[in-house]
């Protein structure tokens, strides 16, 4: 039930594909660049936010007139903000087009687990600093997010008074509070670095960034949006009064909207659960290739005596599964007996593609499963037959 | 030349050119769309090998195929910036593009050798690719 | 037919490049007067007609793949 959903599901995703390949050409298509876009709403989200941080004042009384005056004051302050502010929606959308169609697409099971891994923890940390990010602004809605998020960290059994005095930075709310979430917001900014060296460390030529026309794009969209719909902030937080109504982003609050039907605590243990899925998503399906109707051809091998090391492999292979050591004894035939190096396959990172096989002009690679000289046998066979059978 | 791909052998008693082809897993579907033999449904000329990847296939085996008497060769993979393992059909297309300059260096015909992109879906588009490939050997006389 | 297509992508494009123009002058007009979301506005307006003609170029066959 579940496979044939997940099934049903690819080939939605690809049939989406058609369809935008249809308007543009291949290698424009923005759903083959969901990293790629997210990673320029980041880049987008880190120079706005340093702009916006030169005129931010982490202080109780400060915060809110620090963000009206680059808001009324700083020329195009506004629209920076609002880039900012738009960025931030832009990546979120980016990061979930590129989980889901990772997932629909089964590009995350097996020896691709650390990517899909390292991608909920960057979801993880980028929701979070969204969220940090309303809690600067100081209103009323700031206001109420802090107080909601303070009481649903109380009530964690044992450790619970300890993290909201971590997170408010004291037993209440003071200057120190509006400091430590400058921090909260700058911090995970920082570590979604860390994390994505974990996303790319496993991948040889990442794509990072879109095709140029999606940069354009992007920017002129962020430009609009933030021109068009300026970011503003709520009326300015008091002390002791009760905010009213106002727009919810759900985006990055959902948490918060469900908190209207759920204790703070359900609502944090949903969210926990939520992630927790995710990290155990590419464990979950215990099926065999066999059973996902695949043909299971065995990891790469080296044939030792052919290695040339001539690194052609070590160069093409998409998941970094391939090292050159150096070479412990000759090759035996005549291209690998002076060999300095020699090529191995690091077995938990190999997919089977064989991306190495077609890349090694010294036969010294095969698929166990489909061999060479098979594969040359059913061409010859295939450019050889005699007058075909009429169909 | 410029008949339908279709056609019998009948038509031609030298019979269309003969073309073998790679086909990435990925790529077109291929339940229903290749004979027991191998061999395209509706095109008995035309054998497709299916392939893990399309960056699975050695230029050498392109170049035996022309060899052993094909008279074109191609191999399918995802659409450009598709490839499940990212990156299998961009290196496949520079392989291929080096095997053409090889080939002219050699007084082979370049365009025997084609390399194509299509989705799980896109199997009409495929195999109109491949006629089109097909009639294009036989209008040069590729078939050798 | 494929000339016919590449004309008028071509034709297209010119008239979204003379777009962006007018684009140019509304941004030197929001700066000029105090207008300042019209001028970001309108480079963003011009920064989303430069996609649109990058692929216009490219399905005329201006532009190669890579």
């Amino acid at each position: 039930m579940y496979r044939r959903l997940l099934l049903s599901l690819q080939s939605a995703t690809l049939r989406l594909d058609t369809v935008l390949n249809r308007v543009l050409p291949q290698d424009f298509n923005p759903l083959y660049y969901t990293g790629g876009l997210a990673n320029l709403f980041l880049t987008i989200l880190v120079v706005s936010g340093i702009l916006i941080f030169l005129y931010y004042e982490p202080s109780l009384e400060g915060a809110y007139a620090s963000v009206e005056f680059l808001t009324r004051d700083v020329p195009y302050g506004v629209v920076f903000r609002g880039i900012h502010r738009y960025a931030a929606d832009a990546y979120m959308v980016a990061i979930l087009l590129h989980l889901f169609r990772n997932w629909f697409t089964d590009r995350y099971r097996e020896a691709r687990d650390s990517q899909w891994l390292s991608g909920m923890f960057l979801l993880v940390v980028s929701g979070f600093a969204g969220f940090t990010g309303y809690l600067l602004v100081w209103d009323e809605r700031a206001q109420l997010l802090t107080s909601l998020t303070a009481q649903a960290l109380r009530s964690v059994p044992l450790v619970g008074g300890w993290l909201a005095r971590v997170f408010l930075g004291g037993p209440g709310v003071s200057d120190t509070t509006l400091s430590r979430f400058l921090y909260l917001h700058v911090g995970p900014a920082m570590t979604v670095y860390v994390l994505l060296w974990w996303h790319y460390v496993r991948l040889r030529h990442p794509k990072i960034w879109p095709p140029a026309v999606w940069v354009l794009f992007s920017l002129g969209l962020l430009f609009i949006l933030a021109s068009a719909l300026p970011a503003a902030s709520g009326r300015p937080a008091q002390p002791g009064a009760t905010p009213g109504g106002f727009a919810v982003d759900w985006f990055f609050l959902w948490p918060y909207v469900l908190a209207r039907w759920l204790a703070p605590a359900w609502a944090m243990v949903l969210v926990g659960a939520l992630v927790a899925y995710g990290m155990v998503i590419p464990y979950t399906l215990r099926e065999t290739p066999e059973q996902r109707g695949l043909r299971a051809l065995g990891q790469a091998v080296v044939v030792e005596e052919n290695c040339t090391g001539c690194e052609l492999c070590y160069y093409d292979c998409p998941y970094n599964a391939i090292y050159m050591v150096p070479s412990p004894y000759p090759g035996k035939s005549r291209a690998a007996a002076n060999r300095k190096l020699l090529a191995v396959v690091v077995d938990s990172r190999c997919v089977e593609c064989g991306i190495c096989i077609g890349a090694c002009p010294f036969e010294a690679l095969e698929l166990p499963r489909m061999l060479e000289k098979d594969v040359q046998q059913r061409i010859r066979r295939g450019a050889q037959v005699e007058a075909p059978v009429p169909s | 030349m410029g008949t339908a791909p279709e056609r019998t052998p009948q038509a031609n008693p030298q019979g269309p050119a003969r073309v073998v082809g790679f086909l990435c897993d990925w790529a077109v579907r291929s339940e229903g769309l290749l004979n027991a033999d191998d061999t395209l449904v509706g095109m008995p000329h035309v054998t497709v090998i299916r392939v893990p990847c399309s960056g699975f296939v050695k230029p050498a085996w392109l170049e035996l195929a022309l060899r052993s008497g094909a008279a074109g060769t191609f191999v399918c993979g995802c659409p450009m910036g598709d490839c499940l393992n990212r990156e299998g059909n961009w290196i496949m297309e520079g392989r291929i593009d080096q095997l053409r300059k090889r080939l002219s260096r050699q007084k082979v015909d370049p365009d025997r050798v084609a390399f194509f992109a299509f989705g799980l879906h896109e199997r009409e588009a495929f195999l109109q690719a491949v006629a089109e490939f097909v009639n294009r050997l036989a209008g040069s006389g590729g078939n050798r | 037919m494929r000339k016919d297509r590449s004309t008028w992508h071509f034709a297209l494009a010119g008239f979204l490049a003379v777009l962006a123009l007018a684009g140019v002058a509304l941004m030197v007009y929001g700066e000029w007067f105090d207008q300042r979301l019209v001028a970001s506005g309108a480079l963003g307006v011009i920064l989303v007609l430069y996609a649109a003609i990058v692929v216009l170029f490219r399905k005329a066959g201006l532009t190669a793949e890579e």
